[in-house]
């Protein structure tokens, strides 16, 4: 653990080593950002280095050795509470029991450091409260909230929170840690940090699934050559897909960086930012218009929507494929 | 000692240093001198408007020793035991924790009490919104009629929450967002007192993040002294926030202006890139084409709140975009902000939105020209021909002819989906200026603008007599004018009866059957006995 070991999150980090430093640390964090770019891993880290025995300063780092590092590292420290999500939310009893330990002094750390984790699962009741202790709790207590979706908390918690930004990771840094991990796997790696959009958990899935790459060009060859194809071949497609239980969503997300490339090269003409790195000699003989590309990156969109809304996702892929042959 | 954020050490301690809240501040003071202070106040607005620092000042108020001009002294005993929090009669209750009925019977109970330190017992129930129904109710009687020495103060950021019941027993003061610059001002006060140096542009940008909630602007502040120390610039801002700087904004914006796409993306992504969060950058660019789009209808003062440096730039920019277009390039990237929510890509997302807008803002100049039908066509493929061609020559050729095919049957029937949308429109027009010949045209519904460029009405089987009624002269000369009226085109119509055709659209029959080959597939097969 530690601060050293967060990838890619420079300013983030170097926000939170200064406040640190120069003792301005706030009541009250919201770490916000992608799925699976560090954002837990940096609050741990930041509990850690606040409850560090020999913290040193020179380098703004815990030492990893004192019992108090050892013990958060473990995940059994007595000052940090972790408050995950019950069935899918974070209920206003688990809130309740929280603030009956936070007015206690510190057991054996400097601060207590209550880190609640996808925190936009806090229902209503329990994200109001919440407030009251959010914005005066008692001294040497921090909250750390942890979201993907900061849009679903309300306004009057972010009012409470400093709020640290996490950026997506860029692919050459996933490449570095899946290399670290997974070193069998190197012909994949590349294209899987490249699909990953940013997040390190999305690429390790992507890897973990290796068929889902194997079939990324099925999937893309089948929408190249989908003006040809009948109605009917669509739904034998879409079955067959349904039979071998493909993830109807990364079907999904693979045509939509197909077309994000086909976007992005037909505006800038410009090879190195593209995503399918492989496949610059198919993006380049591809004859839609921008308008149909556009289109038809609307309409993933939509799906994917669809999807959440738990819409039948054989439905939903068969309907994509036939308005966007349609247009 | 641990530290202790600047919005709470600089909570307002009297009415004077409630920012922006003049209005209330007044009322409450002047109560306060004349002895009119009611028995229950509502204070609701939005977050960090002064809502529980006004509730706690007038708690000081009502029971301070020595009460000057309706502020607080903040030096006699009672205010100080109630800065520190151990007054024992002023009770700060926190109702999204306790919501019950319980909790608001204990009140009731108590409130009987006299009170045991000072003038009078205080309950300040703040987000007083999340009481559950049962525990209004219980709380009613108590809020109309209580003991002579108490006071209730409530405070919610959602007053429709509240039962009316309740609202009608209360003094309802409502606090407004703070505008940008008294967020400012105060601000500046806030450094001063820290002794720590902060750019002026670095300000604006603070103020403008906060929308409106004083803690969310010492919030931002706090958290930049924590990054840079003690002289902040708008590059530390930027970088805290993730937000674009000026010279960022106008680039990209400068790019969108011209309708160079290419330039738009590749800026978009070197950004990206560079560690600026998505989701603010859209939200910059929203702020910054509002921005235009008000210096556009030649507003000024206040509101404008560009850089004086760049604005004789962001002026250029301003006359060189219409008003339409301004209108739907901010709808747009609202819808793309809303969006982002539910997108793991959200990148993608912004991308196809800039695209499809400039793109439309290239038609768009076309469409405001009234033209006949046809002409506009060829005109829209002339066009978009011409931007085509750019960047097709870039990737590869493409034959030249098909593209300006395809256009011409786009805006075909992009046009007839113009008037199939607003058919009612038509019908309305046409009701107005003779009654009957709305009465026959109800019967009918477009379906389509055939190769001569007129519009096809169909009607059912059985209403013949409505579709002969319908192409006599003075009839069809009536509602050519209505739809040249509506959209500014000559179209001639012309009608079908359902299931045959007489108008010689002759292709129907086999293009069904190709239309079924082609959603069903196989072979044809002929059946023989």
């Amino acid at each position: 653990m530690g601060f050293v070991e967060i990838k890619g999150q420079d300013t983030a980090v170097q926000i939170l080593k200064k406040s640190i430093l120069s003792s301005h640390v706030s009541h009250a964090y919201l770490f916000q950002g992608l799925e699976g770019v560090g954002k837990k891993t940096t609050a741990l880290a930041l509990a850690q280095a606040l409850n560090c025995l020999k913290f040193d300063t020179s380098l703004a780092e815990a030492c990893g050795k004192c019992s108090g590092c050892i013990k958060v590292e473990n995940g059994n420290h007595p000052d940090i509470q972790m408050v995950i999500p019950e069935k899918y939310v974070i209920k206003i009893d688990q809130i309740r029991s929280l603030k009956g330990k936070v007015y206690y002094k510190c057991y054996e750390g400097r601060y207590k450091v209550i880190i609640l984790d996808n925190a936009h699962n806090l229902t209503i009741e329990a994200s109001n409260s919440l407030l009251k202790v959010l914005e005066e709790p008692p001294q040497d207590t921090v909250f750390i909230l942890v979201t993907s979706e900061p849009g679903k908390l309300t306004d009057t918690i972010i009012s409470r929170c400093q709020q640290i930004q996490f950026q997506p990771l860029s692919v050459y840094t996933i490449k570095e840690l899946l290399m670290k991990k997974n070193p069998e796997k190197l012909s994949q790696i590349s294209l899987a940090a490249g699909l990953a959009g940013g997040s390190l958990a999305k690429a390790e899935e992507l890897l973990a699934e290796g068929e889902v790459l194997e079939n990324r060009q099925e999937t893309i060859n089948f929408v190249k050559k989908l003006f040809e194809l009948s109605f009917s071949d669509i739904i034998l497609w879409c079955e067959k897909w349904d039979r071998e239980k493909k993830k109807v969503k990364t079907i999904l997300e693979i045509i939509q960086l197909w077309y994000r490339d086909l976007l992005v090269f037909r505006t800038t003409g410009r090879e190195e930012i593209l995503i399918n790195q492989d496949l610059v000699a198919d993006i380049k003989n591809s004859q839609h218009t921008l308008l149909n590309i556009n289109y038809a990156l609307l309409l993933i969109n939509e799906s994917i929507k669809n999807l959440e809304y738990n819409v039948s996702p054989r439905l939903v892929l068969e309907v994509f494929f036939m308005k966007l042959k349609i247009n | 000692m641990s530290y202790t954020a600047l919005y709470r050490a600089f909570r307002p301690q009297r009415f004077l240093e409630v920012v922006g809240q003049e209005h209330i501040s007044k009322t409450l003071k002047n109560a306060l001198i004349h002895q009119r202070v009611a028995h229950a106040y509502l204070f609701c607005g939005p977050r960090g408007t002064g809502k529980t620092s006004s509730a706690k000042i007038l708690a000081k108020a009502v029971n301070c020793l020595g009460l000057t001009l309706g502020e607080p002294c903040n030096e006699c005993s009672n205010c100080l035991a109630i800065n520190a929090g151990n007054f024992l009669d002023v009770l700060e209750i926190d109702a999204a924790s306790n919501r019950g009925i319980d909790e608001i019977r204990d009140i009731r109970d108590k409130v009987k009490f006299a009170p045991s330190q000072g003038k009078s017992k205080v309950y300040i129930i703040d987000e007083v919104h999340m009481l559950t129904s049962e525990a209004f109710n219980a709380l009613l009687k108590t809020l109309e009629e209580p003991p002579s020495h108490v006071l209730f103060i409530l405070a919610t950021t959602e007053p429709q929450k509240i039962p009316l019941t309740i609202l009608s027993r209360c003094q309802r003061f409502d606090y407004r967002k703070i505008s940008t610059s008294e967020i400012k001002e105060h601000l500046l006060s806030i450094i001063s007192q820290e002794g720590i140096r902060v750019s002026d542009s670095a300000l604006n940008i603070i103020a403008r993040k906060a929308a409106g909630g004083m803690r969310d602007a010492i919030s931002v502040l706090d958290q930049c002294i924590a990054f840079a120390g003690e002289t902040i610039e708008s590059e530390d801002v930027e970088k805290v926030l993730g937000t674009l700087g000026e010279e960022q904004i106008l680039k990209i914006s400068d790019a969108i202006v011209k309708g160079d796409v290419g330039t738009v993306i590749f800026l978009l992504n070197e950004y990206l890139q560079s560690g600026k969060d998505i989701k603010q950058v859209t939200r910059d660019l929203i702020e910054f084409f509002r921005q235009i789009m008000l210096i556009k209808l030649s507003i000024s003062g206040e509101i404008i709140s560009i850089n004086a440096e760049i604005l004789p730039f962001v002026k250029e920019q301003a006359a060189s975009l219409s008003i339409p277009f301004l209108g739907q390039l901010v709808l747009k990237l609202n819808q793309v902000e809303r969006e982002m929510r539910w997108t793991s890509q959200p990148q993608i997302l912004l991308e196809a939105g800039l695209v499809e807008v400039i793109f439309q803002g290239q038609t768009l100049e076309v469409a405001e020209k009234p033209t006949p039908v046809k002409a506009k066509a060829v005109d829209t493929s002339i066009k978009s021909e011409k931007k085509l061609q750019v960047r097709e020559e870039k990737a590869q050729d493409v034959k030249e002819n098909t593209v300006a095919m395809l256009d011409v049957k786009v805006a075909n029937t992009a046009n007839f989906q113009d008037i199939k949308r607003r058919w009612p429109d038509v019908l309305e027009k046409v009701k107005q200026i003779k009654i009957t010949t709305h009465a026959f045209l109800v019967a009918g519904e477009p379906i389509g603008i055939d190769d001569q460029g007129t519009l096809i009405l169909s009607f059912k089987e059985n209403r013949k007599f409505h579709k002969d009624k319908i192409l006599q002269t003075e009839n069809r000369q009536l509602i050519e004018k209505a739809l040249n009226e509506l959209f500014g085109i000559n179209i001639n119509i012309t009608c079908t009866l359902e299931g045959q055709d007489n108008t010689g659209a002759n292709s129907q029959d086999g293009s069904a059957f190709d239309k079924a080959i082609e959603f069903f597939g196989g072979n044809i097969v002929e059946i023989k006995e």
